[in-house]
């Protein structure tokens, strides 16, 4: 049992075998998403179980228009959602005149470009921390707009907030993220500056 | 949206295709949502059909051996010949039937391993003379008429005292060679070569009867009731298993190799069922700064430097756990079968028997769930696994091992295999329909009427 077809079609007859194969084949992709989401590995975890149990329990409406991996993605993105609506008190406070202020410079900052060092080495791991250390509330916008693609409008809709405050949200973590860059490259340049 | 921030840039070439190894247990987890685990070790599991072997084996173990098929009659001297030797078990009871007749009730045979002496019929002779051979029953075989008419004097003298009002007739006095046949041994010539005698001159030989053994016992056209220890293991494929024990009372009806058996039975099932624990902890959420001083910069007057300690927001925060329980179904069973007896010796049958099995539920044994997370909350426990339907259909198949201990009692042990017809949860979307199978072993004790 080795391509996505027979392990689809072994899903859909319940064979047990297929199940796991599925979730061996994709759980370090989907675990790397369900951790981009959440704040810590146990929730990460708990976004994983509720969407690997949803992608078992409707592989029979998986039509094959695209690949696997991105059906099984969007799964894992909406079970992140969810779980995040679950804890919404804890997100947005949306001031409705900072947010239209806010929204109009995230749409500078949208195509500015920032003055990163292009010789700028920062490990993966380090990364993934960056974005777990974000509030709940940017960490979703950001994921959902700098590495999923996704427009305002689009996660406007997916997470039930204005545009406006989907850009805020997006401003605020672009901004905090680079706080944290920069403090890297801070470090590092002290610690140049010491060895010399 | 064509994004072109750097920060974003940076972000999404790191996290494309980023992997992480989940928890060994994640998958644990997933899968017994779908496979719900049974307590059912395999260690229990060997340990049961040991056990069942044990007690199928206890009649061979404690009963003495019956050798007498290796036993060879030793044959003496002169024309004599294998055979069987049939007689009635209990002597016949002629009772009035209240309107000037006689009924006579039914009769059992025994039959047993014998040696005769063929000579010629005499049909002349007396009845005390003879020997009636038979396969059939006596008074109904033709082969037997004729010494019957032949004696009819002689037997109706001897059912006179018995039957005070027979008329002797021309023909085949019923009754009245029956109660002849009571007094007398009535013998069974191996099959085959009785036939082909019959054939070859239609009259019967005369023959020495020298009963050989003890009693061994074959019968045939009869009721039997039965009760039967059936434990099983159900499978829900592609699922684990999941113990059932059961018994029932069954009564069946054989005519010569065909059957059919009936009966109420009940069983008690396990099922071990997923639930979803929603509950809530205490956990720390976020942080806030909170300024518990400030020190005036006297360089700058109106800048201010602020003292600040980072604090932990706590709040109740939503989890779930998936457990598992197990509970307990019990049913009634109504079961009907026909059956076929492959072989049927003076101790051991050999039968295949097939049938459908109807099964009411009738008790559900839920427990509640062993919630044990300290310092939280059980706000909601849902059940992922369908609600058990009230009744059932099952496909019954099996081949049952008789052994006969006595002329009424027998001991019986078969392997079944059932297949559910119907599912046995009800539908739920996102969850496969179950049709389990069981397979386990019938063990019981059956009398015979």
């Amino acid at each position: 049992m080795n391509s996505d077809e027979q392990i689809i079609s072994g899903c859909r007859e319940g064979k047990r075998k297929a199940f796991s194969k599925l979730f061996d084949t994709y759980a370090p992709v989907m675990m790397g998403v369900c951790m981009r989401y959440c704040k810590n590995r146990i929730d990460a975890e708990d976004v994983m179980q509720d969407g690997f149990i949803k992608v078992f329990g409707q592989i029979h409406k998986f039509r094959g228009d695209g690949s696997l991996e991105g059906w099984i993605k969007r799964i894992m993105i909406n079970a992140a959602i969810d779980s995040y609506q679950a804890n919404l008190k804890h997100a947005f406070h949306e001031d409705v005149t900072e947010n239209k202020l806010s929204a109009q410079i995230a749409d500078m900052d949208d195509h500015c470009d920032d003055d990163l060092p292009p010789e700028l080495q920062i490990p993966h791991k380090k990364l993934m921390e960056m974005i777990q250390e974000l509030p709940d509330g940017y960490r979703m916008v950001f994921n959902l707009f700098a590495i999923e693609n996704y427009s305002h409008k689009e996660i406007a809709a997916l997470l039930g907030i204005s545009e406006n405050t989907s850009k805020t949200q997006l401003l605020k973590a672009r901004k905090a993220l680079r706080r944290k860059i920069e403090a890297i490259i801070e470090h590092s340049h002290i610690n140049r500056i010491s060895t010399v | 949206m064509n994004n072109m921030n750097k920060i974003d840039d940076l972000f999404r070439e790191a996290m494309t295709g980023y992997k992480m190894t989940p928890a060994p247990g994640l998958w644990l987890r997933i899968e017994r949502h779908f496979f719900p685990p049974s307590k059912y070790r395999p260690s229990g599991l060997i340990t049961s059909v040991l056990l069942l072997s044990i007690a199928g084996l206890m009649p061979w173990i404690l009963i003495p051996a019956n050798d007498q098929d290796e036993k060879k009659p030793v044959l003496p001297e002169g024309n004599f010949k294998r055979g069987y030797l049939i007689e009635t078990i209990t002597p016949v009871e002629i009772k009035p039937d209240g309107n000037g007749d006689y009924r006579i009730s039914a009769r059992s045979f025994t039959v047993r391993p014998t040696v005769y002496e063929e000579k010629e019929a005499i049909p002349e002779a007396g009845a005390s003379e003879q020997f009636i051979a038979s396969i059939n029953d006596p008074a109904d075989d033709p082969a037997i008429r004729p010494i019957l008419i032949a004696n009819r004097q002689h037997i109706a003298d001897l059912a006179e005292p018995a039957i005070p009002n027979t008329a002797v007739k021309e023909g085949l006095l019923k009754d009245a060679s029956i109660a002849f046949l009571e007094s007398h041994p009535v013998g069974l010539i191996q099959y085959s070569r009785y036939i082909e005698e019959m054939k070859i001159s239609a009259e019967l030989r005369k023959t020495s009867l020298t009963p050989y053994h003890e009693k061994s016992y074959v019968r045939k056209g009869e009721f039997s009731a039965g009760l039967n220890f059936n434990p099983s293991i159900v499978f829900y494929d592609p699922n684990p298993y999941n113990k059932m024990l059961g018994g029932d009372a069954t009564i069946s009806y054989k005519m010569f190799s065909f059957s059919i058996m009936t009966g109420i039975g009940y069983s008690r099932m396990e099922d071990v069922s997923t639930y979803k624990v929603d509950y809530m902890t205490n956990d720390s959420v976020g942080y806030f700064i909170r300024v518990i001083g400030f020190i005036p910069d006297p360089r700058n007057p109106g800048e201010i430097t602020y003292i600040t300690r980072q604090e932990a927001i706590y709040d109740s925060v939503p989890h779930y756990t998936i457990e598992d329980k197990t509970n307990y179904y019990s049913y009634i069973d109504i079961p009907f079968s026909v059956g076929y007896t492959l072989l049927q010796t003076h101790r051991i049958s050999l039968t295949i028997d097939a049938g459908i099995k109807f099964s009411l539920l009738v008790d559900r044994d839920e427990p509640d769930i062993d919630f044990r997370i300290s310092d939280a909350e059980l706000i909601n426990v849902e059940r992922q696994v369908p609600a058990r339907l009230n009744t059932n259909w099952r496909f019954t198949a099996g081949v049952d091992f008789g052994y006969i201990l006595s002329d009424r009692f027998s001991l019986h042990l078969e392997p079944v295999f059932e297949q559910y017809i119907s599912p046995v949860y009800a539908k739920q979307p996102g969850y496969l329909p179950r049709k389990p199978y069981l397979t386990g072993v019938k063990a019981g004790i059956r009398y015979n009427f």
